[in-house]
């Protein structure tokens, strides 16, 4: 019925059609195919943790000796800028100790103190189309799916594959990513997506909520992944179309995700309490 | 020998993949691997080999990236097949087609990538930035592709003529 030639045209044809399907329908999922990767990364992850080591203790031999010119200057800065911080957070101190006397009263619980594992960023992306990091800490420390991942500036990401001793990190600039949101001065919810790029956009933002440059956003903890309140970024620029509901926001990280080395991963309170 | 051929590709594959991550990602270079999987094909006389170890570079890119699962297997795996089906009729290592090869890479890497991020090209700003992503990956391809091609073969070469020179010094040392 088909020749030779003609059979083995239909059976690529076949083939790219089922391929694409398949990259379809895991594209709709999210593309969490878990366990198919992982073993992967446990064999490359140590390969891309001695090239990071090696880069960054040449950088590190840099920083060390090279470039202590400024370091003197920057000391003076620093404990200037320290002493205003000490008297901040003893001002701080006190708030949080009111605010837990006042929960008491109202008969308010308190919330549950999240618990954080240090980890090193060992990798990043090979393709530059997705923005994700490799970390060298992974079931074995008890790292989950959808744990934040955070560093004192702000949010990372959220951990999207686990391995044995290694985890991928999906981060907040990528386009896949989304963390719900509130701006701090004005409570206007939205979600917080990223672009491919450093900078992120702020959907489903009311055009009711006055928002300015400048203002801060921090996550709301209603997509039960993150913990409420914890720094995202800053506004940069605001759009207000005439018509629509939503008003265009873009806003910087305050994570600089080129220089991340070490990062903080949160134990989800949530899932912990299921657990208990 | 066939066993070390393979070992030896896969180094250096991975070698390649961690400058592409350490490096040239930054510069919005295209995927390196492309280069080198035509230029596997090209000096390899088992191509059964060349298939095996692509898909070896599929599996490792894709657990790397953070993209769908199966992106780099499918794209190196069609680029594979396309290289096949074109050397039946073409001469493959004419000049002017190395280009056309590299170029036809990105295009499948790219039409891969649509298919398994649909909700990216929903947004008109992100399909504009992927299109000029895409555009600066075509750019890069076409001048540098065939260099990288020749530098492959070239390191090849060096890695040959260092392998003889070792195997004489030790058929001398033999002798002696």
């Amino acid at each position: 019925m088909f020749s030779r030639k003609k059979l083995f045209r239909l059976l690529i044809v076949i083939f790219l059609f089922i391929n694409v399907a398949a990259l379809i329908v895991a594209g709709r999922g999210g593309g969490k195919i878990q366990g198919l990767g992982s073993f992967g990364l446990d064999i490359f992850g140590p390969v891309e943790e001695a090239v990071s080591s090696g880069s960054r203790y040449i950088s590190q031999i840099w920083d060390n000796y090279f470039a202590l010119v400024r370091v003197r200057k920057e000391n003076t800065e620093l404990r200037q800028e320290l002493k205003g911080f000490k008297a901040r957070e003893t001002k701080y101190f006190e708030l949080v100790l009111e605010n837990n006397r006042l929960r008491d009263l109202l008969k308010f619980s308190r919330k549950v103190k999240p618990e954080y594992i240090a980890a090193e960023v060992v990798g990043i992306d090979s393709a530059k189309w997705f923005n994700t990091i490799i970390l060298n800490r992974g079931k074995d420390s008890g790292v989950l799916i959808n744990s934040p991942v955070i560093v004192p500036e702000g949010v990372v990401g959220q951990v999207i594959k686990v391995s044995k001793n290694y985890s991928k990190v999906l981060l907040v600039t990528d386009r896949m990513s989304g963390v719900d949101c509130l701006v701090q001065t004005s409570r206007g919810r939205g979600v917080v997506s990223g672009t491919g790029s450093n900078i992120c956009v702020f959907k489903y933002l009311l055009r009711k909520f006055d928002v300015n440059k400048g203002d801060h956003v921090i996550t709301s903890g209603m997509d039960k992944i993150f913990p409420k309140g914890l720094r995202v970024g800053e506004v940069i620029n605001v759009k207000r179309r005439d018509s629509g509901i939503f008003q265009d926001v873009e806003v910087r990280p305050f994570v600089d995700f080129e220089k991340l080395e070490e990062v903080l991963i949160v134990f989800n309170p949530l899932e912990k309490d299921e657990n208990d | 020998m066939k066993m070390t051929d393979i070992i030896t590709h896969i180094f250096f594959f991975s070698f390649l993949i961690l400058i592409q991550s350490f490096f040239l990602n930054s510069f919005g270079f295209y995927d390196i691997l492309l280069p080198w999987i035509f230029y596997y094909y090209c000096v390899s006389d088992n191509k059964a080999r060349v298939f095996i170890v692509c898909a070896l570079a599929g599996y490792l890119k894709d657990s790397l990236s953070g993209g769908v699962f199966g992106v780099y297997l499918s794209t190196y795996l069609w680029f594979f097949v396309l290289i096949r089906v074109s050397s039946m009729y073409l001469n493959i290592n004419n000049q002017i087609f190395i280009t056309f090869f590299g170029i036809a890479g990105v295009f499948i890497n790219g039409f891969f990538i649509f298919v398994s991020n649909l909700k990216w090209f929903s947004d008109s700003e992100f399909s504009e930035k992927i299109f000029n992503s895409f555009l600066s990956e075509i750019v890069y391809c076409f001048f540098t592709f065939m260099i990288l091609y020749y530098l492959f073969i070239r390191i090849r070469e060096v890695g040959l003529s260092i392998k003889a020179g070792i195997n004489n010094s030790l058929a001398q040392l033999s002798r002696i």
